[in-house]
């Protein structure tokens, strides 16, 4: 049936007095990558789930190819799914449960074998067919979990935080092996997850989700550089959030005013006045306090963090107590060091209310 | 769910374009159903007949049906919904008012007398279809999230229990307030507020007590004992260093598949005025003869040997599953064994020790024949209300004044046991990872409990000696232990004709109709209470809750209650079905239904929900994951339910004495007729013989129905995930 596009328009569910997700719309174009991302409760889960069909809209419309879904069920849809348990049937072996798409769907048993045994072999398990889901390794069976999703070349195919029972060093490779597969067969696919670096890792879009509504939807670049609103800035990246104010702008660019440090950021379109100001750990350098009196904002390191590869540090300013990473190079203050701190330049964005 | 798009989406597969095969199936089945067998019961009447008196149910019935499946044929399936959606619900309708409301029925012109009549088999074949058509045309326009499988089994099950259930108990409601006198309350206060009821007399003067207080009285005793007794022994086998044999557990089992009174007979043929233990107390101490037994210390003694092992096992669960690491903390904070046990242990396990109590009580207010074996002159209300319908003066009204009072008691203390157990949820600490020494009992406890105890195991062991021994000697009453088979021969002989076998045993008749009987009602007793636990469980639906109350409902209605509901219900048009077979398979059915809904609840806690949803997003609809992934992992519950279920039609007395006749006799009823004429061997031989079938059985279904593979790590990949 080949990839499809997918539109929610104002789409709210409810659960009795609770509205897990509010007029939410948005739309992924088909052949690409959608994250949804978010902390848990934000409606990331419900909304995937109501593009499976497994919860139904209380209002608004779902349209898949153009097409509306919004009343069919599970079973109707061109929609499949990996789950987070991988929910592999544990009764019947690797090659049932690959086939169990093109059974339920009426196609007989040596043509279902053989769409198995197809995508089983692209996602390297040949030779499993009769193994039980228990006696697979973790890995292994998020792939059979995969394989028996795309054994119905599915119109759009959903991941359900796939990553999260898998130990850490895999996590990054199958993390690829995702966006590979998905880029060589094309498929419209929605992803969720609650980890920032997983969705700009893998995503071509990414709709941050906060309260039961869509806080920002963007590139994973568009999104670190410019956050559209306080919640995203605060929940990608670990940003410091102060209060500035927008001195002049010039052309694009604006030059800030942070408590007396003049920098520069991109303008966005904003006049001069007060403005709040994402600043990330790395938008800061430590330099000695009399190596230079060049602008730049004095403070005290309150903890100094030795993390290997960088230090972390948190730094009494004017401006509030800054989280701020630095490289571990020898360079490191300790506890109690007056430090002054100056902009490298990016890294810093002032956010739009 | 908004209004603007409804039904007119279709599916993105070609499935749509065929023909939809349910009405088609339905209409094959409502019209061959009643075309074949019997339309109205009293003269036989198939449809045709029925159509030519121009009865308007059956007409619109078959109308319903056939326009249904005709537009489904024309591939008008909008047009079919809407026929079986109005069609179907006028066709019930006029249904229930010809059968209900027979007068209203004639006067409006849809019956041809206003008496009523008998709905044959045929006639309950089309209602059904109807149902069903009614629920999958609903389904079509949004009912039940456009889910026709849910649609369909909530309906169904929600009518057959409404028919089963609540409607014999509103019929016996009813009768209560019906008499001589017009003035209905009176009549029913009259029969409420008699002495013979509420009277508590025996608490000052050697006058009787009413029944009520004789029943609530030996409850709470009951409870009391068997409670204190099982948690003794439950003490022992957990928390000591005594292994317990095994065969412990099985054994068990062994209440469970007794017939119910016969832990009384075993207790007659010990201690009664010429029993074995009576007698030796005589010859050897001089200890006088005496009829003791026959009263509230018999029946005491019996309801408590054999409630125990059921509390023990519920005890022994809830004392495994706490965590020993909060006895531990209690150790490192300088507490004794003693204090431990008082101000830990136990408290965490009053919840348990509460609902093995209320459980006991319950099934106390219910037992009927160990009260009717031994109860003598002390009455109690299941009794009382046996023999205010089967006595010499046959007065119905009062059997359902007392049946009421039973039904409140036991909806008291169901309720209250439901309470306890949505609260009790601090008990089940979790199970795993939690590693450590459970704190040994305080010194010289187990010696006391061993004491207790160990008397309590002999009398246990003496009574199953005399069912297992009592029918193969020749009068185990007056101690002639030469071994004979003659009591068996009388049942159970076997000869060997020239027309093939002939079963000339006096008590194969009564034996082969409760096989059958049971056996017909344990696989639909699985199926419907399964096929609830999986709606009830895995599906949102309006009126979710009041069906899970109904079907626990049953579970609380004492069998004599549900046996007087049911011959008052259907003794007369339009379900007159009393002296047949059909009525003691639905009164099993429904009776121990809710035991499956439980198991199957239970089963699909352990069952993650996403292997659902799993085969949902994979083309599966509803009756395709129940088949092909829901039940396979639910076999352990299948099991347990068919056993259950089977054993308890095998061994039940106290509702179907009122529903067996000459024709459909039942075993357990057949055993107490042998107790009542004095045959004491041949009634134990019998027991025996049922003892070793049901094992057989067991183990025959366990056989048949099988474990599920699931691998090495197989609970764990069921119950891994979520979130």
């Amino acid at each position: 049936m080949g990839p499809a596009s997918l539109d929610f328009i104002g789409v709210t569910k409810r659960y009795g007095a609770v509205t897990a997700v509010d007029d939410v719309s948005f739309r992924c174009e088909a052949g690409s990558l959608t994250t949804l991302l978010g902390p848990s409760g934000c409606g990331k889960t419900t909304t995937l789930r109501m593009i499976a069909g497994l919860e139904l809209a209380s209002e608004g419309r779902i349209l898949i190819d153009g097409k509306d879904v919004t009343h069919l069920s599970a079973a109707e849809r061109d929609v499949t799914m990996v789950f987070q348990s991988y929910a592999l049937f544990p009764h019947m072996n690797v090659l049932d449960n690959v086939m169990y798409g093109p059974r339920s769907s009426g196609i007989g048993k040596a043509q279902a074998a053989e769409m198995a045994r197809e995508k089983l072999g692209l996602l390297g398990l040949s030779g499993y067919d009769t193994r039980l889901p228990s006696e697979l390794s973790g890995g292994q069976q998020q792939r059979v979990a995969v394989a028996r999703a795309l054994v119905l070349e599915p119109s759009i195919l959903l991941f359900d935080e796939p990553l999260s029972n898998l130990d850490a060093r895999l996590r990054r490779k199958v993390r690829e092996d995702i966006r590979a597969l998905q880029k060589d067969l094309g498929l419209t696919v929605v992803y969720v997850t609650h980890d920032q670096e997983e969705a700009l890792a893998v995503s071509d879009e990414v709709i941050v989700m906060s309260n039961a509504r869509i806080a920002q939807k963007a590139s994973p670049r568009e999104l670190w550089n410019a956050p559209a609103n306080l919640f995203v800035a605060d929940f990608i990246g670990d940003a410091n959030v102060v209060d500035g104010t927008i001195a002049s702008v010039a052309g694009d660019t604006a030059v800030l005013d942070l408590a007396g440090a003049s920098v520069e950021a991109p303008a966005r379109g904003l006049a001069p006045g007060p403005v709040k100001v994402a600043l990330r750990p790395d938008a800061l350098r430590l330099a000695p306090l009399a190596a230079s009196d060049a602008g730049g904002l004095t403070g005290t390191v309150r903890t100094a963090s030795y993390l290997g590869k960088h230090m972390e540090y948190e730094i009494e300013t004017p401006l509030g107590e800054l989280f701020v990473v630095a490289p571990a190079d020898g360079d490191e203050v300790g506890a109690g060091a007056e430090v002054r701190l100056l902009p490298k330049g990016h890294g810093i964005a002032v956010i739009p209310q | 769910m908004p209004r603007r798009s409804k039904a007119r989406h279709r599916p993105p597969t070609d499935r749509i374009a065929m023909i939809d095969r349910f009405p088609v199936i339905l209409a094959a089945a409502g019209l061959i159903g009643p075309a074949a067998l019997a339309y109205h019961a009293d003269d036989g009447t198939r449809l045709a007949g029925a159509l030519a008196a121009g009865h308007a149910a059956p007409a619109l019935g078959c109308l319903a049906l056939v326009l249904a499946a005709g537009a489904s044929f024309a591939g008008a399936q909008r047009a079919s919904a809407l026929f079986g959606a109005v069609g179907g619900m006028l066709a019930l309708v006029a249904m229930i008012l010809a059968g209900f409301f027979p007068a209203l029925a004639a006067g409006i012109g849809f019956a041809d007398n206003e008496v009523g009549r008998p709905i044959g088999p045929g006639a309950g074949i089309l209602a059904l279809a109807l149902v069903a058509l009614f629920a999958g045309a609903i389904a079509r326009f949004g009912a039940f999230r456009n889910d026709r499988f849910v649609s369909v089994s909530v309906i169904t099950i929600g009518t057959l229990v409404v028919l089963f259930v609540f409607w014999p108990v509103l019929r016996m409601l009813s009768e209560a307030f019906q008499g001589e006198s017009e003035a209905r309350a009176a009549v029913f206060l009259d029969r409420l507020l008699q002495g013979d009821i509420w009277s508590l007399a025996c608490l000052w003067s050697t006058a009787r007590c009413g029944v009520a207080p004789n029943t609530v009285i030996l409850g709470i005793l009951a409870a009391f004992f068997s409670t204190t007794l099982a948690l003794g022994l439950a003490l022992l086998a957990v928390r000591t260093n005594v292994r317990f044999p095994r065969a412990f557990d099985a054994l068990a089992i062994l209440p469970i598949i007794t017939p119910p009174f016969v832990i009384g007979l075993a207790l007659i043929v010990l201690f009664g005025r010429t029993g074995l233990v009576t007698g030796a107390l005589w010859d050897w101490f001089g200890i006088p003869r005496s009829r003791w037994l026959y009263g509230l210390p018999g029946v005491l003694l019996a309801q408590v040997l054999s409630q125990v092992p059921l509390s023990f096992l519920i005890l022994v669960g809830s004392l495994k599953a706490l965590s020993p690491t909060l006895e531990e903390a209690a150790q490192t904070l300088r507490a004794t064994r003693t204090r431990i046990l008082m101000t830990v242990t136990l408290p965490l396990l009053l919840p348990a020790i509460a609902n093995t109590y209320l459980l006991a009580f319950v099934e106390s207010l219910a037992d009927f024949g160990n009260p009717l074996v031994l109860g003598g002159n002390f009455e109690v209300l299941s009794t009382k209300i046996f023999f205010a319908v089967v006595g010499a003066q046959h007065e119905p009204g009062r059997a359902a004044v007392l049946a009421m009072v039973l039904l409140a008691f036991t909806l008291a203390a169901f309720l209250l046991q439901m309470r306890l157990l949505a609260n009790a949820s601090f008990v089940t600490v979790s199970g795993k990872g939690d590693s450590g020494v459970p704190a040994a009992l305080p010194k010289g406890l187990p010696a006391g409990l061993w004491s207790v105890i160990i008397p309590w195991i002999g009398l246990t062991i003496a009574v199953y000696s005399i069912v297992l021994i009592g029918g193969f000697v020749k009068d185990i009453g007056r101690f002639d232990m030469t071994p004979t088979l003659d009591h068996l021969r009388t049942g159970f002989l076997v000869e060997w004709t020239d027309n093939g076998l002939f079963w000339a045993g006096s008590a194969w008749d009564s034996f082969w109709t409760t096989v059958l009987v049971s056996a017909a009602a344990a696989p639909l007793t699985a199926i419907i209470g399964l096929l609830t636990a999986y709606v009830l469980a895995r599906q949102k639906f309006h009126g979710r809750r009041s069906l899970e109350f109904l079907t626990m409902l049953s579970f609380a209605i004492p069998g004599t209650v549900i046996g007087v509901a049911y011959i008052l219900a259907f003794n007369v048009p339009p379900v007159e079905i009393t002296g047949t077979g059909f009525i003691l398979i639905a009164c099993f059915v429904f009776r121990n239904m809710p035991v499956g809904v439980r198991a199957g609840i239970a089963a699909l806690s352990q069952i993650d929900p996403s292997l659902d949803e799993a085969s949902a997003t994979l083309r599966a609809r509803t009756g395709r994951t129940l088949v092909a992934v829901v039940l396979p992992l639910m076999k352990p519950a299948i099991v347990a339910t068919l056993i259950f279920s089977f054993v308890h039609a095998m061994t039940a007395v106290s509702a179907i004495i009122f529903l067996v006749t000459a024709r459909y006799n039942m075993a357990t009823a057949y055993i107490v007729g042998r107790v009542e004429a004095g045959e004491y061997s041949l009634a134990i031989a019998y027991c025996a013989f049922m003892i070793v079938f049901m094992i057989v059985a067991i183990a025959t279904i366990r056989l048949l129905v099988g474990e599920a593979r699931l691998g090495r790590r197989g609970s764990e990949a069921i119950a891994a995930g979520g979130h």
